[in-house]
């Protein structure tokens, strides 16, 4: 938008251009700002070679972030969280490139290899006498690939796991988009006895009852609820809403 | 269906969310995100669990 975004005709139209391609990607009926300068959309062309580089060469490295009971403080469940180490950039988190290996289908390869390397992960864990789950960000390409579960499986017994030793994270936004192919997925994977956890919930503008009908064990109430807590009433209110909601599913 | 609370980041919300119900949580307050030696370091030890630190007066 004129004159945040640039002042000339040519730039205003280019990045309306980004934007648009943006929305479209995001699904129909979507709207999108240009959201960085020229700088940021330079880096965005040089993304995708990067990525396959990055791929090649296995520049990708797990980080874990634990899950607690909050009673008792005992760890229940570890997520594994991607990081592309980029040599002149750092550690580059997921939100910077996964829309990009999205759309290039590297989400694909990158996604079967962080099922080997959280599977290796929990094998080191079971060797130390560590007996706590892992869970996993999936995204929806993984859900359209034929080959998802097939990997899941595959990583589960290079490793001598069980399936209860691995979690599915899919964040509410990725299951509405495509539920009629998600909800199968989720089935088939509690089928084989992996736990489904649905991701950032309160963000995805869900049909409630859909979300509800699906075979998931776990729900991740979205940060933004916690805003303002404790203190701010309306904001306690929301947050005991969220909790409400997700516990009489139960 | 479990609830997991996110992004927990004061222990004044893990306690709010304790008192609610709400069964699990994660964020900062409680484990940053860490490298792998990290975390099989801290799962290792008995000490793996939150503990909320006591607080001195004075």
């Amino acid at each position: 938008m004129f004159p945040r975004d640039a002042r000339e005709v040519d730039s205003l139209l280019r990045h309306a251009d980004t934007a648009m391609s943006e929305a479209k990607q995001g699904g129909r009926g979507r709207f999108s700002m240009y959201a960085g300068g020229t700088q940021e959309a330079l880096q965005r062309l040089t993304l995708p070679s990067g990525l396959r580089e990055a791929l090649e060469q296995r520049d990708f490295v797990l980080h874990f972030q634990p899950i607690f009971s909050l009673a008792g403080g005992e760890v229940f469940a570890v997520e594994a969280l991607l990081r592309w180490r980029d040599a002149r950039r750092g550690l580059i988190p997921p939100l910077q490139f996964v829309s990009v290996a999205e759309y290039t289908g590297l989400i694909e390869p990158i996604g079967e290899w962080v099922i080997d390397a959280a599977c290796a992960e929990v094998r080191a864990w079971r060797d130390r006498g560590i007996a706590v789950p892992v869970t996993i960000n999936a995204s929806l390409r993984q859900f359209q690939s034929a080959g998802f579960a097939a990997a899941l499986r595959a990583g589960l017994s290079t490793y001598g796991l069980e399936p209860g030793d691995l979690a599915i994270e899919i964040t509410e936004s990725t299951a509405m988009r495509d539920p009629v192919c998600v909800e199968p997925v989720m089935a088939e994977l509690r089928e084989i006895g992996l736990r489904v956890a649905i991701d950032d919930f309160g963000t995805g503008y869900s049909s409630l009852g859909r979300l509800r009908e699906m075979p998931v064990e776990l729900v991740k109430i979205d940060r933004s609820f916690l805003r303002g807590v404790p203190g701010d009433p309306v904001g306690e209110q929301m947050a005991l809403a969220a909790l409400t909601l997700v516990q009489t599913w139960a | 269906m479990t609830a997991v609370a996110e992004g927990i980041e004061t222990e004044e919300q893990r306690r709010f969310l304790l008192e609610h119900g709400c069964p699990l949580g994660q964020g900062y307050h409680l484990a940053a995100p860490m490298p792998a030696e990290e975390v099989r370091e801290r799962l290792s030890r008995d000490s793996a669990r939150y503990l909320p630190r006591v607080r001195r007066r004075g």
